[in-house]
C-alpha cells in the first residue's frame, strides 16, 4: 500500500495512526527480506560462475605456462576461497548470502584443485572416484558453513558414486559408497528440512533428491537391460511419490514438489513405454538366471522395493488410505508381472486397466474436492489409457469398441460431478 | 566449550585437508617423475573431452594385446602388478603378471583386471590419459586420421607400482 494512500486512511478515520504505523513497519520487513533474497541469489549465482569459470579455464589445457605456473593456479582458488569463508565464520556468520556464496566457491574450487592436478600428472582414473574424493572434501563445508547449496551440489555428485566396479578392490565396501555417503549428509537435510519446510532449500532438494537417487540407482540397473531396470525404476517413481506426500515435503504442494513430479510423469512415461512400445513381451518374460546373471542389479530392486513398501507403510500409518496417491501402488504391479508373468495380451491389459482406473481416481477426487488440475491430470491418464488401448492390435474390434464405450462413460462421470459441484457452491 | 572457537578449529582442519590431498598427489606423482625409469610404451591412440579435465589422447596400450591367462591374476576389478621388461626393439612387455605387490627390485606397474568375453584379461592402467590443449588436440586429432605412418608410443616414468606419462608420440610427432 502506498504512503499516500495510508495517509488518506488515516485522515478520514478509518485506520488509527498506530494500525498506519505498523503497516509501514511490516511493508519494510518485507521488502528488506526481498533484498535479502536477492543478494543472496546474486551471490550464489556470482560465485557459481565464477567457480565453473576457473573450472573452464584449466579445461581449456593452459600448458604452455610451464608445470609450476599450472599447479599455482591450480591451488590458488583453493586458497582464495578459503579466505572469505574464515572471514565469513569470523565476521559474516548470520549472513546466508556470506555463507552460501563463500561456501560454493570453496566447494568448486576444490573440484578444479583436484582436476587440474589430475590433467598436470595425466592421471585417468574413474569419474566415481574423482567425485567421491570431491565430495568428501566438501562436505564439512556443509556442515561448518550451514550451506544449502553445497548439501545440493554434494547430493548431485555422490549420485556419480554407485559404480561397484570402480570401487571392486574394496571388496564388499564398494556397495556402501553411494549409502554412507547419503548417510553422512542426511543430518543436515532433516534438520534443515524440520526448520523450515516450505523454504526454498527444502522445495530444491525435492528435485535434487529426486533425480539424484534416480541416477544413482537407477543408471547402473540399465545393465541388467529389461526387466530389472524397469522394476528398479519403477520403485523408485512410486517411492517418490509417497515420500513427496510425507513429512516436511507435504508443504510443498503439487508439480513444485519435484518428488511429486517426477514420480507422476516417470510412472506415465514409463506404462506408456512399457505397453505401446509392446515392451512386455520381451521385458516382463522371466530370463533363466535372472537373478544370478544380474546380481547387483537385483540386490538394487530389492532394496528399493523395500524402501518403497516401507514408505508405504509410514504413509498408511501417518495419513489415511484414501489420500494415496495412485501411481505410488504401480511399483507392486509391476514387481508382480516381474516375478509372475501371464501371458503377454493379459500384462497389457492389466498395465492399461491400472492406468485407466488410476486416471479415474484422480479425477473422481479432483471432481469430488473441487480440484481443477487433480481433474485435468486425471483425465490426461484416462485418455493415455484410451489410446493405448486403441493400439492393442491383439484385441478385436467389439472388446476394444466396448472398452472404449466403457471408459467414455466412466470419463464423463467425474465432469458432470465437478459441474454438479460448481452449481451447488454457486 | 564455546561453539566458535570449535567451528573455526575444525574449519582450520578442513582447509589443511582440502590443500593436502591435491598437493599430496601432486608430490607422488613428481617424485616419480624425478626419479623414476624411464619405460616406452607402444600405444595408439584417440582423443575425447573430460568434462572437468579438458581435452586428451586416449592411450590404448599395444601391451595389452599380449593376453595373460585371467586365472593368473584373479577376478574383474582386482588390483594387478605387472613386472615389466623391455623387449628387443625397446618397448615394454609384461614379463609376469601377480595379484600382490612384487617384494624383489624388479620394475613393476600397477593396473586393474579387465576380462573379455573369453575371460582373458587386459590391463587397465591409471596411467591411460594423455591431457592437451586445444591446438595439440586438433593436430593429434588430425595425426590419428592421417595416412602418415610413424611409430607411436608413450614415455612413462615408473617407480614402485605408480607411474606418471611424460610424453607421448603419435605417428613420429611429439605431443609435448
Amino acid at each position: 500500500m502506498k504512503e499516500s494512500e495510508l495517509a488518506g486512511l488515516v485522515e478520514a478515520g478509518i485506520l488509527s495512526e498506530e494500525t498506519a504505523e505498523r503497516i509501514r513497519e511490516s511493508q519494510r520487513r518485507k521488502k528488506a527480506f526481498r533484498k535479502d533474497r536477492v543478494a543472496l541469489l546474486l551471490a550464489l549465482l556470482g560465485a557459481a560462475l565464477l567457480g565453473l569459470g576457473i573450472i573452464l579455464l584449466f579445461a581449456a589445457n593452459w600448458r604452455r605456462l610451464g608445470k609450476t605456473a599450472r599447479l599455482a593456479l591450480a591451488f590458488l582458488p583453493l586458497l582464495t576461497g578459503q579466505g572469505p569463508c574464515l572471514y565469513t565464520l569470523l565476521r559474516k556468520e548470520d549472513s546466508p548470502a556470506w555463507r552460501e556464496a563463500s561456501s560454493t566457491f570453496l566447494f568448486l574450487a576444490v573440484g578444479a584443485a583436484l582436476a587440474l592436478v589430475g590433467q598436470v600428472y595425466h592421471t585417468g582414473g574413474y569419474l566415481a572416484s574423482f567425485l567421491a574424493l570431491w565430495m568428501l572434501l566438501g562436505l564439512p563445508l556443509v556442515y561448518l558453513m550451514r550451506s544449502g547449496t553445497t548439501a545440493l551440489l554434494y547430493l548431485a555428485g555422490i549420485s556419480f558414486t554407485t559404480r561397484p566396479g570402480v570401487f571392486s578392490y574394496l571388496g564388499f565396501f564398494a556397495y556402501l559408497i553411494f549409502p554412507l555417503l547419503f548417510l553422512a549428509i542426511l543430518p543436515f537435510l532433516l534438520k534443515a528440512w524440520k526448520e523450515r519446510p516450505k523454504g526454498a532449500f527444502t522445495l530444491a532438494s525435492t528435485w535434487v533428491l529426486a533425480a539424484s537417487f534416480l541416477w544413482a540407482l537407477g543408471e547402473p540397473a540399465t545393465a541388467a537391460r529389461d526387466s530389472l531396470f524397469l522394476g528398479v525404476v519403477q520403485t523408485l517413481f512410486s517411492a517418490f511419490l509417497l515420500l513427496g506426500f510425507l513429512g516436511p515435503f507435504r508443504e510443498i504442494k503439487g508439480a513444485r514438489n519435484g518428488l511429486l513430479f517426477l514420480g507422476n510423469s516417470g510412472t506415465l512415461l514409463l506404462f506408456l513405454f512399457v505397453t505401446a512400445l509392446k515392451f512386455p513381451e520381451w521385458a516382463l518374460s522371466p530370463e533363466k538366471g535372472f537373478f544370478t546373471r544380474f546380481p547387483f542389479q537385483a540386490a538394487l530392486w530389492g532394496f528399493t522395493t523395500l524402501a518403497a513398501l516401507l514408505l508405504l507403510a509410514l504413509f498408511l500409518f501417518q495419513r489415511s488410505p484414501r489420500d494415496l496417491p495412485p501411481f505410488a501402488l504401480a511399483f507392486l504391479l509391476l514387481d508382480a508381472l516381474l516375478l509372475f508373468p501371464p501371458p503377454p495380451p493379459a500384462r497389457t491389459g492389466l498395465l492399461c486397466a491400472f492406468l485407466f482406473l488410476s486416471g479415474f481416481r484422480l479425477s473422481y477426487t479432483g471432481a469430488m474436492k473441487g480440484k481443477q488440475g487433480l481433474l485435468a491430470q486425471g483425465l490426461l491418464v484416462m485418455i493415455t489409457a484410451a489410446a493405448l488401448v486403441f493400439f492393442m492390435d491383439f484385441l478385436p474390434f467389439a472388446v476394444r469398441g466396448a472398452a472404449f464405450l466403457f471408459a467414455g462413460g466412466l470419463c464423463l462421470a467425474p465432469v458432470f460431478l465437478f459441474r454438479k459441484k460448481r452449481k451447488v457452491h454457486a | 566449550m564455546p561453539r566458535k572457537p570449535v567451528i573455526l578449529g575444525l574449519f582450520g582442519l578442513t582447509a589443511l585437508i582440502q590443500i593436502a590431498v591435491p598437493a599430496g598427489i601432486a608430490w607422488k606423482k613428481e617424485t616419480v617423475l624425478r626419479t623414476g625409469k624411464l619405460f616406452k610404451f607402444s600405444v595408439h591412440g584417440r582423443d575425447p573431452r573430460d568434462f572437468f579435465k579438458g581435452s586428451y589422447i586416449r592411450l590404448w596400450f599395444t601391451l595389452c594385446d599380449l593376453p595373460v591367462p585371467r586365472s593368473a591374476v584373479g577376478k574383474n576389478g582386482d588390483h594387478v602388478f605387472l613386472v615389466l621388461k623391455t623387449d628387443k626393439d625397446g618397448y615394454a612387455a609384461v614379463k609376469a603378471a601377480l595379484p600382490e605387490r612384487p617384494t624383489g627390485a624388479e620394475d613393476y606397474v600397477k593396473a586393474r583386471v579387465v576380462k573379455d568375453y573369453r575371460g582373458i584379461f587386459f590391463p587397465r592402467f591409471e596411467f591411460d590419459r594423455f591431457y592437451l590443449d586445444e591446438e595439440t588436440a586438433k593436430k593429434a586429432d588430425g595425426l590419428a586420421g592421417s595416412s602418415r605412418r610413424g611409430p607411436s608410443y608413450a614415455l612413462v616414468r615408473i617407480k614402485d607400482g605408480d607411474a606418471v606419462v611424460e610424453n607421448v608420440v603419435i605417428q613420429g610427432v611429439s605431443l609435448k
